[in-house]
């Protein structure tokens, strides 16, 4: 082996072991907490729930996660065949308006379902945090309904 | 068996010899000739003393690269450098760990179904 292949050899084989290191040392540092758990208890704080209160937004939110993730799954079955150049291929300007109209019932039923569920969870706040809850979280779930929105129509013009 | 000529430093043992070669099924011309072609190659009386100086001059005046490879190639030099590189990625991943996400951020991300990060969640 020449001295030059031995250097470079040897600088690689160095990088890689600093950077399983680093690697290593950062995920052990990530928190392990889901995020749905954190959220959870960031709420309890932020909204200064009682126990019995907390007790009964965490009920709520055990029942919506459920459908949540249903909701979830409708979504990404409607959003698949719109998303992507090649999947638009051969499709009649009827199929795709069809699959568009499907996607964006369901994105309805979504967003209906969420703002509904936010609204359960600030009744069990007191007046004026629920209030304060609800003009927290409304305004973004609307606004990054309207970005889905946006990244969908600009697929389907690409 | 043939026999071999030498000459200096070559030697030359022809496959088959000529008569033989005509005994062939399919006798070759050229097979022949080799057979007979002698090279007159002389090598000067110092030649292997010539060679190994050439080598000896290299190996006494190496270049930067081969004295760098020969002082960084030595184990204990090589392990020190390899835990020395060890040792500050850790201490760089300590001192600047990852982004931790916003309490906020991660309930909205468990709340929306539009959230970019939402749809890791429900995944198992």
């Amino acid at each position: 082996m020449t001295p030059v292949r031995k250097i470079i050899g040897f600088t690689l084989l160095t990088a890689l072991l600093a950077s399983v290191a680093l690697w290593i040392t950062r995920e052990s540092l990530r928190p392990q907490e889901p995020p749905r758990e954190m959220g959870l208890s960031w709420l309890k704080e932020e909204y200064n729930l009682d126990d019995a209160a907390f007790e009964s937004v965490s009920a709520l939110h055990k029942d919506y996660f459920k459908r949540c993730d249903k909701m979830c799954r409708q979504i990404n079955e409607a959003d698949r065949p719109l998303l992507g150049r090649i999947r638009q291929r051969g499709r009649t300007t009827g199929e795709r308006d069809a699959q568009l109209s499907r996607e964006q019932a369901i994105c309805a039923d979504c967003e209906k379902a969420a703002a509904e569920h936010l609204r359960q969870v600030a009744e069990l706040m007191s007046q004026e945090e629920g209030k304060r809850f609800l003009n927290d979280f409304l305004p973004i779930l609307n606004e990054q309904r309207r970005e889905h929105d946006r990244r969908l129509s600009s697929s389907l013009r690409r | 068996m043939a026999r071999g000529n030498t000459i200096g430093l070559v030697t030359y043992r022809p496959k088959t010899t000529p008569a033989a070669a005509m005994h062939d099924n399919n006798p070759d011309h050229l097979d022949d000739l080799l057979a007979e072609w002698q090279p007159q190659v002389e090598t000067p009386p110092d030649f292997r003393r010539e060679v190994w100086r050439r080598i000896a001059v290299e190996s006494i005046n190496p270049g930067l690269i081969e004295r760098f490879s020969w002082w960084l190639m030595q184990p204990k030099r090589e392990i020190a450098i390899m835990t020395a590189a060890v040792v500050l990625a850790v201490v760089w991943g300590v001192t600047h760990p990852p982004k931790a996400t916003s309490p906020h951020d991660a309930y909205l991300t468990s709340i929306s179904p539009f959230d970019v990060n939402h749809h890791s969640l429900g995944r198992p």
